[in-house]
């Protein structure tokens, strides 16, 4: 019997084997963020809007969009074939799926944003003025605010009737505290941080992604009973 | 006669004491110090906000209550308690916007503390309406419950958003300090008054709640019992 950081490792190792087969998927949401991006760079541009100063906004809200289709994805998968079923019956604690399958989704989503930064440096032509590490820092805390409820209401609403509509209404707002203090962020960590306004708005982040990973962890069991 | 007054006796009172405080504090007391008329606000608002809050707080229970029991009684005061959290809620944003324009000169700014409290208010709207879709009472429970406790999470993210962030939006309110004794009282009746209409609200609201389930219950028991009605016409003779 492997202790629960095994078994967290494991789902881990499967959830992005599945991810690895099922490339084209995977890509297929990668070219989605790159088309979101695109679109906003046209729109903006149309618009008359500064695109350097919206630059974090827009590369926040493709990555967002993205994970929706992602987290439609993940468990989706598992409804084929009666596949949860018999990873339930499996000796693995239901919080272990949980944090496998999320962290699995931040390094899914943390691959996004790696794809989606270039793209967004060539669109909106910004540049870094702030330290990388920071860039790092805000990245990695805005994804791990995406994954933990993404996975939960993935879980949620995978057999729930119109899943397109009922998951973006759950998942969408949960995502402003990332959208917006990440946008805040990043913006200053592209344009320069004078008065040193980035640590609070990591805070903020910071205090919303243990808050989801703690609760959705918790509740991930009775949702996948209930599934 | 009786029945009647304890239906809507408790909303006439919380309906007069809140036309009262109003008029008092619209009316009778003196503007506040640094804000003048607009500072009238603080006899509506930090009780709209603390009656929310608790409606949302009661809800994060009865999630729990139901999840635990799988009673339905949990899930349908949940769902009353959602339900008028979220109207609160948006009286809330509204009234927090119509005072933002004059004293910030914008309508919203993107505080900690108004972030959080939309979010507090959306993620509801979303569990409210993910009760609409899901017809499976057993699933709409357990569904509902999970978002909701997921939703109340933000609630003390909300109360305490501005001691962590110190922004615009000034601390909480505090009668003892920030009100005059004279009219603190109106800020008291307003208080009392709105926690009672509030109180009133989900009261009907859950009562409303029993029974649309009784009545669903009973249909759906409906054709087991009666026989089929023959609708087309073809009959015996």
């Amino acid at each position: 019997m492997i202790g629960f950081s095994g078994q967290v490792r494991e789902v881990f190792r499967r959830e992005l084997l599945v991810a690895w087969r099922g490339k084209a998927r995977i890509l297929g949401i990668g070219f989605f963020g790159i088309a979101v991006m695109l679109l906003f760079a046209v729109g903006g541009e149309a618009a008359g809007a500064r695109l350097t100063k919206s630059s974090a906004a827009y590369f926040i809200l493709a990555e967002l969009l993205a994970s929706t289709l992602l987290f439609a994805l993940i468990f989706r998968i598992e409804t084929e074939d009666e596949a949860l079923e018999m990873l339930m019956m499996l000796p693995i604690s239901p919080s272990a799926l949980f944090y496998g399958k999320a962290l699995a989704a931040t390094v899914l989503l943390g691959g996004l944003a790696c794809v989606l930064a270039p793209v967004g440096v060539v669109l909106f032509g910004v540049g870094l003025v702030e330290p990388a590490w920071m860039l790092i820092a805000v990245c990695g805390l805005i994804v791990f605010g995406l994954a933990a409820p993404g996975t939960l209401y993935s879980a949620l609403t995978a057999r729930a009737p119109a899943q397109e509509i009922v998951l973006p209404l759950l998942y969408f707002p949960l995502l402003l505290p990332a959208l917006l203090a990440g946008s805040r962020a990043l913006t200053l960590v592209l344009t320069g941080d004078v008065m040193t306004q980035v640590p609070s708005w990591c805070y903020l982040l910071a205090c919303f992604d243990i808050l989801y990973w703690v609760v959705c962890g918790l509740l991930f069991g009775r949702v996948v009973e209930g599934v | 006669m009786i029945g009647k007054l304890r239906r809507y006796g408790v909303g006439v009172v919380g309906f007069v004491g809140l036309a009262v405080a109003h008029y008092f504090g619209l009316f009778v007391a003196p503007g506040e110090a640094m804000m003048g008329d607009v500072g009238r606000i603080l006899y509506i608002h930090p009780q709209t906000a603390q009656a929310s809050m608790i409606c949302f707080l009661a809800a994060f229970v009865c999630a729990v209550g139901s999840l635990w029991t799988g009673k339905s009684g949990w899930d349908d005061a949940m769902a009353s308690f959602a339900e008028v959290g979220v109207l609160l809620g948006v009286l809330l944003l509204a009234q927090g916007c119509l005072w933002a324009k004059p004293t910030w000169g914008v309508y919203w700014v993107w505080s900690p503390r108004l972030i959080t409290s939309a979010v507090m208010v959306l993620s509801f709207a979303g569990v409210l309406i993910l009760r609409r879709l899901v017809e499976d009472p057993a699933r709409r429970a357990t569904w509902s419950a999970v978002a909701a406790i997921i939703s109340a999470a933000d609630v003390p993210i909300v109360w305490f958003s501005v001691k962590w962030w110190r922004d615009q939006h000034q601390m909480q309110s505090d009668v003892a300090k920030d009100f005059a004794q004279t009219f603190a009282w109106v800020a008291h009746t307003s208080w009392f008054a709105v926690m009672l209409l509030t109180g009133w609200l989900v009261w009907l609201r859950y009562r409303l709640a029993r029974v649309e389930r009784a009545h669903l219950e009973t249909a759906a028991d409906l054709p087991a019992r009666a026989a089929p009605l023959n609708l087309d016409g073809g009959g015996e003779g």
